[in-house]
């Protein structure tokens, strides 16, 4: 089963190292977003679908990957010369983002640590959890937009207007020669690395020891903290985990658009990272995949035509799944196979 | 410290908890009885606040049409809850997101009929009142008392109505006042109705202090979600304890640093008063919803 499952994740990974070779420009970009956001979606599924801990702070973690990013590889690598609060003109000096990529990925780690620990160690659960990353996120956003005359270093926060001109990630040696991957081809490949790392990541700790007890924890918490499991730690664990991986899909979007601003993480794109996983199938990892493609790719298609009745129908989807399929596409799709097999074939 | 700042500290506290303490029932009357958060809440209110407009354009007095607009609410909140709500009550977490879905909807329909700009209501009752030489808003002085007799009545409600009594008998143990005969599914329909009725008239009570514009509700609801989940379930007494410290500790750091503090001040003061009491300040839930 393992080794079947290997085979078809492999084949996966060569389809999309393959892809570029036959798109345009701008469905390569538009394929490094849709992974991106898709790491997004598997760091809620984590800690969602695995654990069962509905967790809405996950677009503040993106955000601060974001904003850690921006700041700390724009003070390092480029020279600022402010005109007027977000007028500025950069100059970079280039250099490899190393350090800014660990910094984007420590930070909403260790910022998710704390809070962890304080919510889980006071046995905050179900709806109250939600309420709390929810409210997290939100407050978050608010305290960006009025930080409009303050900046870190040589960096205006920017307010809503966001920062600007961020470099893209560069790889290399450090003191001896970098790359910058403003190619978008080589941006996508290193997008597409960082996603089958996680993956693979997620998929290792989903089938270790670890892994069981989350499960154990989603399905019934009270009996495996009378197994002499101690709960609280593993989830603080998970959501520090989920914490990083929001991190690095929000460093990524960050250094995609060379630009992050509070409206690259508002209510609505906790809302769509919600939808995408349930649409996938929570509990499954590469649904979390599956449902952000998808609606990504819907999206793209026919916002143009659509566009605010997008919204709309999205809202009526998530209705409509939740009353309807609540394991989502991949649920779906297991259920089929299951059915598949368990029919008697007659010889 | 002077007379005056004493008297603004505590008229903004005041006037802040009576603001929260308005929002926030509906959203507590639902999570009381039911357990659940009603993510649509926040949509509840704008719109109260854009039926309040609605009635206001096609000719009514100003008040007459704020005293009207929680009805077509309560109505909408009929239909989603027998369309969707009911066929989640037990899955709270399915409740929560399908709410979800809901407050999307309904702000995205807002948006398509009216357009994303801010629409203006005229003030019902401009003006102030003038102390010692400070002046207050009178509307903020009438909304304090509008609060209180809210409160009132819906104390007399819970207390001295047969509504009330089956209220309560179905949130100390819903499957034995079923039991007894009390229409389980009716009283829940009804409380999701008078819950988004009193979203409404908070929104469109807060009308002349906000911009009605479809995202309203997004503003105005993560303080709502705090009161209610760091008041607890008790509906009133919870709703009240949460509201005034919240309320008033955010009015209070707001004015001696930064509304931007305040924020977060407001943010803590929440996650502590959770860890130190998880199931919120006062609080008491039927067992077999939980």
């Amino acid at each position: 089963m393992k080794k079947i499952f290997r085979n078809k994740f492999l084949i996966l990974v060569l389809i999309f190292v393959a892809l570029p070779l036959v798109l345009s420009t701008y469905y390569v970009n538009m394929l490094s977003l849709f992974l991106i956001m898709g790491i997004l979606a598997l760091s809620l599924d984590l800690i969602w679908g695995y654990t069962g801990i509905l967790s809405f702070g996950q677009g503040a973690f993106f955000g601060l990957g974001g904003y850690v990013y921006a700041i700390t590889a724009m003070n390092l690598l480029c020279e600022v010369q402010i005109r007027h609060l977000s007028h500025y003109n950069v100059v970079n000096h280039g250099g490899t983002t190393y350090i800014s990529i660990l910094l984007a990925i420590i930070f909403p780690a260790v910022i998710a640590m704390i809070l962890g620990y304080f919510l889980f160690y006071a046995k905050v659960s179900g709806v109250y959890f939600c309420i709390i990353t929810l409210s997290l996120t939100l407050i978050f956003q608010q305290i960006i937009m009025e930080l409009v005359e303050y900046q870190i270093g040589n960096i205006p926060i920017g307010g809503f207007n966001g920062i600007t001109y961020v470099p893209r990630i560069s790889i290399g040696i450090p003191f001896w020669f970098y790359y910058s991957l403003e190619d978008p081809m080589h941006f996508y490949y290193f997008v597409l690395f960082c996603t089958t790392a996680s993956l693979v990541i997620c998929y290792a700790i989903c089938n270790s020891p670890f892994g069981s007890i989350l499960t154990a924890i989603r399905d019934n918490e009270i009996r495996t903290e009378s197994f002499g499991y101690d709960v609280r730690k593993y989830k603080v664990m998970v959501f520090t985990i989920s914490g990083a991986l929001a991190g690095l899909s929000g460093l990524l979007y960050c250094s995609w658009g060379s630009f992050i601003s509070p409206a690259s993480f508002d209510f609505f794109l906790s809302a769509e990272t919600v939808i995408w996983v349930l649409i996938g199938g929570k509990g499954t990892l590469i649904g979390a995949f599956v449902g952000s493609f998808l609606t990504q790719f819907l999206e793209n298609l026919l916002s143009d035509v659509l566009v605010y009745y997008w919204l709309l129908i999205m809202g009526g989807i998530f209705i409509l799944i939740v009353l309807l399929f609540p394991k989502g596409i991949m649920g779906i799709i297991y259920r089929l196979r299951l059915s598949i097999i368990r029919s008697p074939k007659k010889q | 410290m002077n007379f005056e700042i004493i008297a603004t500290a505590i008229f903004n506290a005041l006037s802040a908890s009576s603001i929260l303490i308005v929002s926030a029932l509906g959203l507590a009357v639902i999570f009381g009885m039911m357990g659940v958060i009603n993510l649509a809440h926040g949509e509840f209110i704008m719109l109260g606040a854009y039926f309040a407009y609605i009635f206001k354009s096609l000719g009514l007095n100003i008040w007459a049409s704020m005293a009207i607009a929680p009805i077509p609410v309560a109505l909408i909140a009929v239909i989603i809850e027998r369309g969707i709500v009911r066929f989640l009550y037990g899955r709270q977490m399915d409740t929560l997101l399908a709410t979800w879905g809901i407050s999307i909807f309904l702000i995205q329909s807002i948006r398509v009929l009216f357009g994303p700009e801010g629409k203006s209501i005229p003030h019902p009752f401009p003006g102030t009142f003038e102390i010692n030489g400070l002046f207050f808003p009178k509307y903020r002085f009438l909304l304090i008392l509008i609060t209180l007799s809210i409160l009132l009545l819906m104390y007399l409600l819970f207390k001295f109505t047969k509504f009330g009594l089956k209220a309560r008998a179905v949130i100390q143990n819903p499957d034995m006042s079923s039991a007894l005969g009390v229409n389980t599914p009716h009283v829940y329909m009804m409380t999701f109705c008078l819950g988004a009725g009193l979203a409404g008239l908070a929104g469109s009570l807060l009308t002349p202090l906000i911009n009605v514009e479809p995202a309203l509700g997004l503003k105005i609801v993560v303080r709502t979600f705090l009161v209610v989940v760091t008041g607890g379930t008790e509906i009133l007494l919870g709703t009240v304890a949460g509201g005034a410290i919240l309320g008033s500790t955010e009015s209070i750091v707001s004015l001696f640093t930064s509304t931007y503090f305040g924020n977060v001040i407001l943010l803590i003061l929440a996650i502590l008063i959770i860890r130190i009491k998880p199931k919120g300040l006062i609080s008491k839930v039927a067992e077999t919803l939980k």
